[in-house]
């Protein structure tokens, strides 16, 4: 368990350089913005250092932190009087060249098509696809950051892989003729 | 799940979400190093104890404030009174004493309302006074299920309250 001032830092920034991405990409979602998703995510962080004192201040687990995040966002929105247009959230992943070298255009293609298909989706739907896929959620734990059942939440899952399935499937036919 | 889900499963997870800006991964290191040395120093940059005392103290009146309604058949006024919330440690004499109005308890966000009518009751006619038309009574026992959280703290409360409701119905001849 870090102690110090400069070990506890520094296990605040592993952490960080850890699940940074996973958590932006969901603050993400739920602003206009990607400099108020920083935004988001340094009120997140301040909350969450409060939250961990009683436990002398370790990083904390990714459900609490994506609760405190939704907290923080709901929070965001509401200061901002106005609810968070769809067609302005953005998902932003790396470029796929960053990270996949040697795909063919075909493959390119779908990957760019299945980013922009997670972006349609609905904001319920989204928000357990962000943590079951990228956030390496459990049911059980996208369930207690959402408050609804475990069963509600597998079943958005599915569901939202369906609409994406189904998306694809009709890339796939539009390509085919 | 079939294979088909399970393979668009496996194209998901190699779309990587893109991480922080430097400039954002600079100011929230910066804040992280901020934070820890007011660990050392022994101030609380955070006040999260603030946001928890504050939290308690809102439950406490909206419990408190639910648990009259069983009382009257309906209730149009809220009067909440100011609330001190205990000194905490390491708090600047300025920051401890708290007052939880009125408006901040609509603050609470509510996650969930759910109003179930359940047995109705004939209570009778009531008799015209003067020019007022007679009217029939009927009953309502209501609950009321919702429920609530800090978004300071994160404190989540769930209220449930029951309460009687009284419909007049004009009748047109007895």
């Amino acid at each position: 368990m870090p102690s110090s001032p400069q070990r506890l830092a520094d296990a605040w920034k592993e952490w960080l350089s850890a699940e940074g991405g996973k958590l932006l990409l969901y603050a993400r979602s739920r602003t206009n913005a990607a400099q108020d998703a920083e935004d988001l995510m340094q009120e997140a962080l301040i909350r969450l250092w409060g939250y961990q004192e009683e436990r002398g201040h370790v990083p904390p687990d990714l459900p609490l932190a994506y609760s405190v995040l939704r907290l923080c966002g709901m929070d965001h929105g509401r200061k901002q009087g106005r609810r968070v247009k769809k067609q302005q959230k953005i998902i932003q992943f790396h470029d796929f060249d960053e990270h996949w070298l040697d795909r063919g255009a075909e493959e390119d293609e779908e990957a760019e098509f299945l980013r922009g298909a997670v972006e349609e989706l609905t904001d319920k739907l989204r928000e357990v696809v962000t943590m079951k896929i990228w956030g390496g959620l459990t049911f059980a734990q996208i369930a207690e950051v959402l408050k609804i059942s475990q069963n509600t939440a597998a079943s958005r899952y599915r569901y939202a892989l369906e609409q994406l399935q189904k998306s694809l499937g009709k890339l796939k036919e539009a390509r085919n003729g | 799940m079939d294979d088909s889900l399970k393979a668009l499963e496996a194209r998901l997870e190699r779309l990587v979400p893109k991480g922080l800006s430097d400039l954002g991964r600079e100011r929230m290191e910066d804040r992280i190093d901020e934070l820890a040395a007011a660990v050392e120093s022994g101030s609380d940059l955070s006040g999260w104890k603030w946001g928890m005392g504050a939290a308690a103290a809102a439950v406490a009146l909206v419990a408190a404030f639910w648990s009259t309604g069983r009382e009257g058949p309906e209730i149009a006024v809220l009067e909440v009174p100011a609330v001190e919330v205990p000194a905490v440690e390491n708090a600047k004499p300025a920051e401890v004493v708290v007052v939880r109005t009125e408006e901040d308890l609509m603050e609470l966000l509510t996650l969930s309302l759910t109003r179930q009518v359940e047995a109705r009751t004939d209570r009778g006619f009531v008799t015209a006074e003067g020019e007022e038309a007679p009217h029939r009574y009927w009953s309502y026992e209501v609950t009321n299920d919702e429920e609530l959280m800090d978004s300071e703290s994160g404190y989540a409360v769930r209220v449930v309250s029951q309460h009687e409701e009284w419909v007049p119905v004009a009748v047109t001849s007895l």
